[in-house]
């Protein structure tokens, strides 16, 4: 009798732990009640007149059909307007809170795209100033965001690059086919091209936590469509070759934080045979932290945190940039 | 203050040596190996009196009257055997009890006790929270590529938990997989996988002993503020040379033990262990659809020397090396990226244990640990990425365990570890990360395990720090306590404080070779936690053990790598901050003897951390990934007559905790017009971390073996088939935004883990 109370315990043990395994096992840690957010990107070039802005609403239905016109905000009121002279002399014009604000940028929604706003009156924006966006309706949008816009530097490139070409901007009627015409052409097996940058920040140590960088973006001007690969075995006609579209990116980014001067920029960055044009950005701290983070979290398997944000009351970035650019043609070598 | 803690610690022991009286001592050994046993039971028959032996297989009762005892003593895997002994007034020299394998003998020649005698083991001891596990229960275990795996083993005890079936890392009750000490032969072991976690790196052939404190450890040990294992190699046969060799699917293994030659007393042992995929993956490589297949291997070895230098002093010298290479060459054929890839382990150990007069052993070691990694990434002759990682762990180590007073067993001892890393990743335009630092961290600790009475004992138990980086002291207050309710039922109540001057980098479990550990270096407060243990322990019958605990750990000043650093020049700016706890309920029922051994268990519990202020959880707390509520085991093994045995283990977990994405936008970057995205560009917004959970997990694997001869000598086939109904576990779900013209937009698939794989391997004992 002892030992069929011994044995019945024990099976009444593990029936007891199957049962909480059955009743609880399927609850989800918590189920999120998700309320989507405010989203705004605006980028600002220094010395560059005002540049446009966009806001829309986090498409909550990850399971829907993405729609430009159910997402972008209408009528809301943005503004922008010059803080203080952040990287030089700190002398002031406007302190938040005190509308109306001097040199202030007002803009209107474009009616051919929901949530995109263009300057009503663009002023040339200046360069080491701290400027402040604000976006709101007066109901559930209110969002704000400030950022420090960079000094102007200087781009250099090792001897094989043209120095009368740095910088040089084609025409927007200059065809493709036409580039390299204009443009030098390189392959994977001439000499690795470095490139060199002048400080855009006057005093490194300005900020407390060195955030500030440098993007390196490598485009492709051929239309995704017409874009043939570098790799001298891809054959156009082999079905094993065909590329997705989805597959196709047209962007190489590159990061540099602020203490690196200097960057090769290797072949391998090129995929794809054609016009490229290189850019080299000089980021305002948040920008670069965006961007950052947008490269940084890619890992499918690992830790998925929000991309680093400093829109107040959303998500999305408002950013300052000095942009210095060169253009080039890739061939592709022969088997 | 240090050296003030020192002499109250001598003082204590000089005190408890002015009770010393006449006790008996010695080790328990194998018959057939002269190998010392670690954990045997050995009492006294028809007295309250007995010990367990300590990892060098050596015990000692004290205060016995002058006469003749009966020693009964018992080790699991063992027949359990009674020895006559004669206390006398003299000096007694060490004695040495012989034990029999059970595998000897297949006539189940078990021992039976009397009621009041079952299992000494864990009545002997107010330690909680400790499973032991011997090699032949390891090695009857069902395995993942027919190699046993020591870390496996132990992810099938309840309270063990694998982020992935994929990952022999260990998360115990609720802390992290660097909150575990692992030492081999008392040598701290770093990132101790192969293959990307799917193996561990301790060869199972050189394995004796196992241990894990899953919490509520005593103060003998520290550095760690979760748990401990503790792996015993073996010492080799003291009697003849035999060795076994291994040929499996994925590695051959070998090994060699015997007495050493030319008459000098002692033994060694030699074990290897080595893939044989990359003969494999060359010929594939040769066939133009499999060009791009990487090039891998890894090997591991241990040896190990003991010389018996007089029966009271034993010295050990020991290794272990190991090391994994991966080479790759990737991307477009004319202008390939090549990416070599290492990481591995060496330890070298040296240990002096001796018998001091007739109630003190002594242990004396110096213990070297290096851990390295690394990565390089070429682009024809361009260095695009070199990293390397030197981890270095250098420790100077004394222990002294005093049997002389009548209720109370002392042990105290030092160590002193060099702690010296360097880190360096560049190319060949700048240096992104380059540390190179040293640090020393001294710890000095004193417990007693004190008798009071017959159904009581307690361990108190302090262990002090000093940290140089930083000057850093702190105190590690220890207390075990256990009462006999009655024969066979027993309370333990243990708990203290753990702390931890070390910490990693870790970029993902998936990637844990390039894990970097890190000293403190004074910057940041060191993590520790408070934990408490609750436990009752009830023996059924002989042979059988069923433990109920419960826990309560709470984790302070965490620290956790800060993904986002961008540079920093200490561990302030590479970590953030935060805090944690864990609780659970856990039962354990296990069958140590007979022909059907195993265990079942459950564990039911919680774990929790935040990091205010900072990104991870935008500050909020979270369930980490190895957070989960339930999980049930089963494990046997059935020995159906001399030449089958056949092996079972089964697991439930509740799914692993994974980040959905709640909603997506359209995204924008600088001087990019969005038409250069033929398919538009989105990013996901992700919820609160580990929102959701995955489907429950649950695997059956099988093993059988096959004893037999071949040429004369003991074989064995080992046939295993990993799991057996071919239930995938999800390793993780993946998002993929890439085209917002699809309908949906995010196209929601799951990664999975391995389908039925039968396996086979086979060894031979010469």
């Amino acid at each position: 009798m002892k030992k069929l109370n011994k044995i019945t315990s024990i099976v009444t043990l593990i029936a007891l732990s199957l049962l909480f395994i059955m009743g609880c096992d399927n609850t989800p840690t918590e189920v999120e009640d998700y309320e989507p957010e405010a989203v705004l990107f605006s980028f600002q070039e220094a010395l560059e007149p005002t540049a446009d802005v966009y806001l829309q609403w986090v498409n909550k239905n990850i399971y829907s059909q993405y729609s430009e016109t159910e997402t972008g905000i209408s009528d809301a009121t943005v503004i922008l307007y010059p803080l203080f002279d952040d990287l030089h002399d700190g002398a002031y014009i406007n302190e938040p809170g005190n509308p109306p604000y001097a040199e202030m940028i007002t803009f209107s929604e474009d009616p051919a795209f929901p949530g995109h706003y263009l300057p009503d009156n663009p002023d040339t924006i200046r360069t080491g100033w701290r400027y402040r966006i604000e976006a709101s309706d007066g109901e559930s949008l209110s969002l704000w965001a400030e950022t420090t816009m960079p000094d102007t530097f200087t781009l250099a490139l090792s001897d094989q690059y043209p120095d009368t070409l740095i910088g040089y901007e084609p025409s927007d009627t200059l065809e493709i086919e036409e580039y390299a015409d204009v443009f030098p052409t390189y392959n994977r097996n001439d000499p690795v091209l470095r490139s060199w940058w002048s400080d855009a920040w006057p005093d490194p140590s300005y900020f407390a936590e060195p955030e500030v960088g440098y993007l390196l973006n490598i485009i492709a001007l051929t239309d995704t469509v017409d874009l043939v690969p570098l790799d001298p075995s891809w054959d156009p006609d082999d079905p094993d070759d065909v590329i997705d579209p989805e597959d196709k990116g047209r962007l190489g980014w590159t990061f540099a934080p602020d203490y690196m001067a200097t960057i090769e920029i290797v072949w391998i960055y090129f995929d794809w045979a054609g016009p490229h044009r290189v850019d080299v950005i000089a980021s305002s701290k948040e920008l670069y932290r965006y961007m950052i983070t947008n490269l940084m979290f890619g890992d499918p398997s690992g830790d998925k945190p929000r991309y680093d944000s400093n829109i107040n009351g959303g998500m999305g970035v408002f950013g300052g940039t000095v942009k210095k650019s060169f253009y080039l043609n890739m061939e592709a070598l022969e088997e | 203050m240090k050296k003030r803690l020192i002499a109250v610690g001598m003082i204590i022991l000089f005190i408890t040596a002015a009770f010393a009286q006449q006790n008996i001592r010695g080790f328990v050994i194998d018959a057939t190996s002269g190998e010392p046993l670690p954990v045997a039971n050995v009492s006294v028959k028809g007295q309250p009196r007995g010990a367990s032996t300590n990892l060098d297989g050596f015990f000692a009762i004290p205060h016995l009257e002058v006469g003749e005892i009966t020693l009964q003593v018992s080790y699991i895997g063992y027949q359990s055997t009674e020895v006559v002994v004669q206390v006398t007034d003299g000096a007694m020299d060490p004695i040495k009890i012989e034990l029999l394998p059970e595998s000897v003998s297949l006539n189940e020649v078990v021992f039976e006790f009397d009621s009041d005698d079952t299992d000494n083991e864990k009545r002997q001891s107010a330690r909680v929270s400790t499973i032991p596990v011997d090699a032949n229960t390891l090695r009857a275990m069902p395995s993942l590529g027919a190699e046993v795996d020591v870390l496996r083993a132990l992810q099938a005890m309840p309270g063990v938990k694998a982020s992935s079936e994929l990952s022999s890392a260990l998360y115990v009750r609720g802390g992290s997989s660097d909150m575990t000490l692992i030492q081999m032969d008392q040598s701290t072991v770093y990132n101790p996988s192969h293959l990307f976690g799917i193996f561990s790196t301790f060869n199972a052939d050189a394995v004796k002993h196992l241990e894990l404190m899953k919490g509520g450890f005593p103060a003998e040990y520290g550095g760690r503020s979760g748990s401990v294992l503790e792996v015993v190699t073996n010492d080799g046969n003291r009697r003849e040379t035999e060795g076994v060799v291994s040929v499996g699917i994925v590695a051959a293994r070998g090994a060699v033990e015997g007495p050493l030659p030319g008459g000098i007393k002692g033994s060694y042992a030699v074990s290897g262990r080595r893939t044989y995929m990359d003969p494999i993956l060359s010929a594939l490589r040769k066939n133009e659809n499999f060009s791009d297949l990487p090039d891998y291997f890894f090997y591991d070895g241990n040896g190990k020397v003991n010389i018996d230098i007089s029966p009271k002093t034993t010295l050990t010298l020991g290794g272990y090396m190991g090391l994994d290479k991966l080479d790759a060459e990737v991307g477009p054929s004319d202008s390939k990226v090549t990416i070599g890839t290492y990481w591995g382990n060496q330890t070298l150990t040296s240990r002096l244990r001796h018998v001091i007069g007739s109630n003190s052993f002594l242990t004396f070691g110096v213990a070297y640990s290096r851990y390295r990694s690394g990565f390089e990434l070429y682009n024809e002759d361009v260095l695009l990425n070199n990293f390397k990682n030197r981890f270095r762990d250098t420790a100077i180590r004394t222990d002294y365990e005093y049997y002389g007073a009548a209720n109370h067993q002392i042990k105290t001892g030092i160590e002193a570890r060099r702690y010296s890393v360097e880190v360096r990743q560049y190319n060949e335009d700048i240096d992104y990360v380059n540390i190179d630092t040293t640090t020393w961290n001294v710890a000095h600790y004193i417990q007693d395990r004190w008798k009071i009475g017959s159904n009581f004992e307690m361990i108190p138990g302090l262990r002090w720090y000093w940290h140089q980086d930083g000057d850093m002291v702190r105190f590690d207050p220890r207390l075990a306590m256990m009462y006999h309710y009655d024969e066979r039922t027993r309370f333990k109540l243990a708990g203290g404080r753990y702390h931890q001057f070390i910490d990693v980098m870790t970029a993902g479990d998936a990637a844990s070779f390039f894990d970097i550990w890190v000293p403190n270096d004074g910057s940041l407060d060191p993590v520790y936690a408070d934990q408490i243990v609750f436990g009752v322990e009830h023996d059924p019958a002989p042979g059988l053990e069923l433990t109920f605990e419960t826990y309560y750990n709470k984790y302070n000043d965490l620290n956790t790598f800060n993904m986002l650093i961008e540079r920093g020049t200490d561990m302030a700016s590479a970590f953030v901050k935060g805090e944690g706890y864990a609780y659970g309920f856990e039962w354990l029922l296990r069958k140590k003897t007979g022909r059907l051994q195993g265990w079942l268990g459950y564990s039911l519990s919680w774990t929790e951390r935040q990091f205010p202020d900072t990104y991870i959880n935008n500050g909020n707390p979270y369930y980490p990934k190895w957070d989960r509520r339930h999980d049930f085991v089963a494990v046997s093994n059935y020995q159906i007559n001399k030449k089958w045995d056949f092996s079972t283990s089964w697991r439930y977990n509740t799914g692993q905790g994974y980040t959905e994405a709640v909603g997506y936008y359209v995204n924008r970057f600088p001087h990019v017009d969005n038409d250069f995205f033929p398919n538009g560009n989105s990013a996901l917004v992700y919820g609160d971390k580990n929102n959701y959970r995955l489907p429950a997990d649950h695997r059956l694997d099988l093993t059988a073996s096959y004893k037999h001869k071949f040429l004369k000598k003991d074989a064995k086939l080992i046939l295993s088939v990993y799991n057996v109904y071919s239930r995938r576990a999800i390793w993780f779900r993946n998002f993929d935004n890439s085209n917002l013209t699809t309908d949906p937009v995010v196209e929601v698939s799951d990664v999975k883990l391995l389908p039925i794989v039968p396996l086979v391997s086979y060894e031979v004992r010469f």
